[in-house]
């Protein structure tokens, strides 16, 4: 049985073996970083590399690169880079900064703040916190940081701690790009389809209005642990830095938010960390006048949204501001610099 | 452990390395080493149900030796009605109690009676189903003569319990694997390169084809109430998909393991939705059980002799067994009594069973009349796919209901945010793969190059873009294979 031939065969094929596994990470790498020049977005399932994607990450980070010593920083997911808009705050003299990103989860919130706390200063954070964000698994989120921010430790060990596939395919194939200098001259258009990136970090949507709210089947939302020992360590590090942290619930539609079947445990578990405001419980805004999908608010909707937070915050930092309601919106002339003002005729 | 692990990918080349290097001095080491490998495999999952094998090994083994040294046919029968109860016995508790004990609550209040059975929380062992039919096929072949029993008990645990088909198949015969367990294996290097390939498409099946559709089909099976038609039968044809490329991805992974320690399992599939009817989509599909139930139960009862009344109900006892092997629900009866009704025009000679040969054979693409054939044999399958799917019966009414409306010539509605790959890509996906398929379709799996002269370079270039893809497109944590759970 342990003829030559035998030796000779299996010598043979654990040779071409090893030589084979040996070979494949350098031809994986060069499948990856031609298939991620070649192959479309769409068809790259585990290539997620959104440079200049829909939330205008890329700009939000090349502008807060001129932005320091803030009065509010905002964190979270596009409920805030859409929800916060910090041409509201400017008109009180308040100075904020609007650092939200696309699904944020906290994992990628403590990033961000590595990387931009200590130069943003901030005297108040506003964290807008929907509950969603804190059971999702990062990966949309890390996927847009990766594409849209350099390549780091931190993103990294972010990425090793996610474990997934796509996120490690978004690493190297960033780390090919930074190699061959390849984002350098990447400029983001300001315009895009029907969204606007205003300095300061927000998002404005043309005036669209979400006219059928549908109704959504009851959910349970269960916290990731890891989104939750991420977000507890960053209520922490508020506290040891003595940076006044308001936990704030940014309006959703109300089809949606009643869907939530668990609002009062989440509720006491926020209010339990830090000063919370849910305005799905105190503000009440028409699905159909203030939103433009059952997610974000439509810029009446921020507006009003944006007045009522200033009111409760005056009282902590010092000043006022009048507040509006959608109706009164939608006839007025609000010092509105968007094209979206010019088309309200939709509304009635 | 799963194919699609990372256990599995160090599990393998350590056993490998392992049986040639180590063991391959003697036989009965060799065997040893399998059967404590299989056992290690297979306890990954539940150790416990490791008794269970041990128990089926034990006493199908000794089955097999009274019926060798008993002279009465009596009692050789008595022996061989024993095998076959207590193994029935065994699948019928673990797979069965639940699904009789419910139909015997709902009969019984159907007539206003009491019946309050104590409750049992029953794990479905994986694989009991594969390993129960192929011990069972032992104690029958050596009743009928068909073979000799082993006095090599090692041999027998390792041929029961062979690990790359203990779980899913293809459910071996005794007279095709046992043998080839009593006689040295010879290390042959084509057959182990031939075998790696049938991994990586097997993997590739399963975890870019499979594994993506799948996606989609638990979206669409799960929401189908609310869907139009044509997202239905996009559904739909995705699960046929979703099932071809999950079942045979695997029983390509389990025979190209197989061929690595050089052994030979029978063929599972042959490109069944390469079929232009449905008797020979049977002969193409799941060939390892389909056979079993023609060798042990179809025949047996008569097979295709007597009058039309015998043949149907031969076919029918046959079908309905199919379907009840692969799980306690009136889903699969009623796909079972779906494919008697196909095979109905053929017992009932209104059309003819002819061999129709290898599909357009010498020729690189198929006459109009062969693709129109293929197409109506492939639809035909939606039906008993979506029964199959299904979890309840009123489940798989309503899909099918829901199927044939207006919506139908409306744009399929998939929700794009749910499932991970978009839609179109998928589409181009299978079609590429069906096209892969059809110019190899004359080779034992698609990924079969040993009779293509390549320079070495460009193949290990293809096996390389095949990785890359699977890393591509492989879904986030491990799925696992559809046929587990039977």
């Amino acid at each position: 049985m342990f003829t030559s031939n035998f030796n000779m065969d299996i010598k043979n094929f654990l040779k071409n073996a090893i030589l084979f596994i040996l070979l494949q990470p350098f031809a994986y790498l060069l499948f990856l970083l031609i298939w991620g020049h070649v192959a479309p977005l769409g068809i790259s399932k585990n290539l997620r590399f959104p440079i200049g994607g829909n939330g205008h990450l890329h700009s939000r980070l090349m502008d807060v690169k001129t932005h320091e010593d803030v009065d509010i920083l905002f964190l979270g997911s596009s409920h805030a880079y859409r929800g916060f808009d910090p041409r509201i705050f400017a008109a009180c003299g308040i100075k904020t900064f609007n650092l939200g990103s696309s699904s944020q989860t906290p994992i990628q919130t403590d990033i961000l703040l590595g990387r931009y706390l200590s130069k943003l200063n901030p005297k108040m954070i506003v964290y807008e916190v929907y509950p969603g964000t804190l059971s999702n698994d990062g990966i949309e989120s890390a996927a847009d940081l990766i594409a849209n921010d350099r390549i780091g430790r931190d993103l990294i060990n972010m990425s090793l701690e996610l474990g997934h596939i796509g996120i490690y395919h978004s690493v190297i194939f960033k780390l090919f790009r930074e190699m061959l200098g390849e984002d350098r001259n990447f400029t983001e258009a300001v315009f895009k389809g029907v969204d606007t990136y205003i300095p300061g970090g927000f998002v404005e949507r043309e005036l669209a209005f979400y006219e059928h709210p549908e109704t959504f089947p009851p959910r349970l939302i269960e916290f990731n642990q890891n989104q939750q020992d991420a977000f507890e360590r960053i209520i922490k590090k508020f506290k040891q830095k003595k940076i006044k942290v308001v936990l704030v619930q940014a309006p959703i539609a109300h089809e949606l938010y009643v869907s939530h079947i668990n609002n009062p445990d989440i509720d006491r578990y926020y209010s339990s960390l830090a000063s919370y405001l849910n305005f799905n419980e105190t503000l009440e805004l028409s699905s159909t006048e203030c939103f433009y999908d059952p997610h974000h608010m439509n810029q009446n909707g921020v507006e009003i949204f944006n007045h009522s937070l200033l009111n409760i915050l005056q009282n902590w930092m010092g000043f006022s501001c009048p507040s509006f309601n959608c109706r009164q919106l939608k006839g007025s002339s609000l010092p509105l610099t968007h094209k979206s003002r010019q088309k309200p005729s939709v509304l009635l | 452990m799963l194919f699609n692990s990372i256990d599995f990918a160090f599990f393998l080349p350590l056993v490998f390395s392992l049986y040639w290097l180590v063991f391959n001095r003697s036989l009965k080491l060799q065997n040893l080493f399998i059967l404590i490998a299989s056992y290690v495999f297979y306890g990954w999952w539940d150790w416990r149900f490791l008794a269970l094998i041990s128990f089926s090994t034990f006493f199908d083994y000794s089955i097999g030796l009274l019926l060798f040294t008993k002279r009465s046919s009596r009692l050789k029968k008595a022996l061989l009605w024993a095998s076959i109860f207590i193994n029935l016995s065994l699948l019928g508790f673990f797979k069965y109690y639940g699904f009789f004990i419910d139909n015997f609550i709902s009969a019984f209040s159907f007539c206003d009676l009491e019946f309050s059975p104590t409750p049992l929380n029953i794990i479905l062992p994986v694989g009991i189903s594969f390993y129960t039919f192929q011990t069972l096929s032992y104690p029958i072949d050596i009743y009928r003569g068909k073979i000799q029993p082993t006095r090599d008990p090692i041999a027998f645990a390792a041929f029961v319990s062979f690990f790359p088909q203990l779980v899913a198949g293809p459910i071996e015969r005794a007279s095709n694997l046992l043998p080839q367990f009593c006689s040295h294996r010879i290390f042959n290097y084509p057959n182990a390169i031939d075998g790696l390939r049938q991994i990586l498409w097997g993997l590739f099946k399963k975890m870019v084809v499979a594994d993506n559709c799948g996606e989609y089909v638990d979206i669409i099976f799960q929401n189908h109430a609310n869907l139009r038609a044509s997202t239905l039968l996009i559904g739909a044809v995705f699960f046929l998909v979703q099932l071809y490329c999950d079942f045979s991805g695997y029983s390509d992974i389990a025979i190209g393991t197989s061929r690595l320690f050089g052994f030979n399992l029978m063929r599972n599939f042959a490109f069944p939705y390469f079929s232009r009817n449905n008797p020979e989509y049977w002969r193409r599909w799941h060939i390892s059980l389909s056979t079993w139930f023609r060798d042990y139960v179809y025949i047996p009862l008569g097979g295709n002799n007597g009058n039309q009344y015998r043949k149907l109900r031969n076919l029918s006892i046959t079908f309905l067994a199919i379907g009840l092997w692969h799980g306690a629900n009136w889903t699969f009866i009623t796909w079972g009594i779906l494919n008697v009704l196909f095979f109905l025009p053929y017992v009932l000679g209104i059309k003819k069973r002819k061999d129709f040969g290898e599909i357009a054979e010498g020729k690189t693409f198929p006459s109009i009349k062969e693709c129109y054939q293929m197409g109506a044999t492939f639809f035909s399958r939606l039906i008993p796919g979506i029964v199959f799917r299904s979890d309840s019966i009123s489940n798989a009414q309503t899909y099918i209901v829901g199927m044939f409306s207006f919506s139908m010539f409306a744009k399929p509605s998939i929700y794009p945010d749910k499932a991970q790959l978009a839609f179109q890509p998928l589409i181009l996906l299978i079609i590429c793969f069906f096209a892969i398929e059809w110019f190899q379709r004359d080779k034992q799996h698609a990924m079969q190059l040993d009779d293509i002269h390549l320079p070495k370079t460009f193949r290990w270039a293809v096996y390389s873009f095949v990785i890359f893809c699977i890393g591509m497109y492989i879904p986030t944590g491990e799925t696992p294979f559809v046929y587990f759970q039977f």
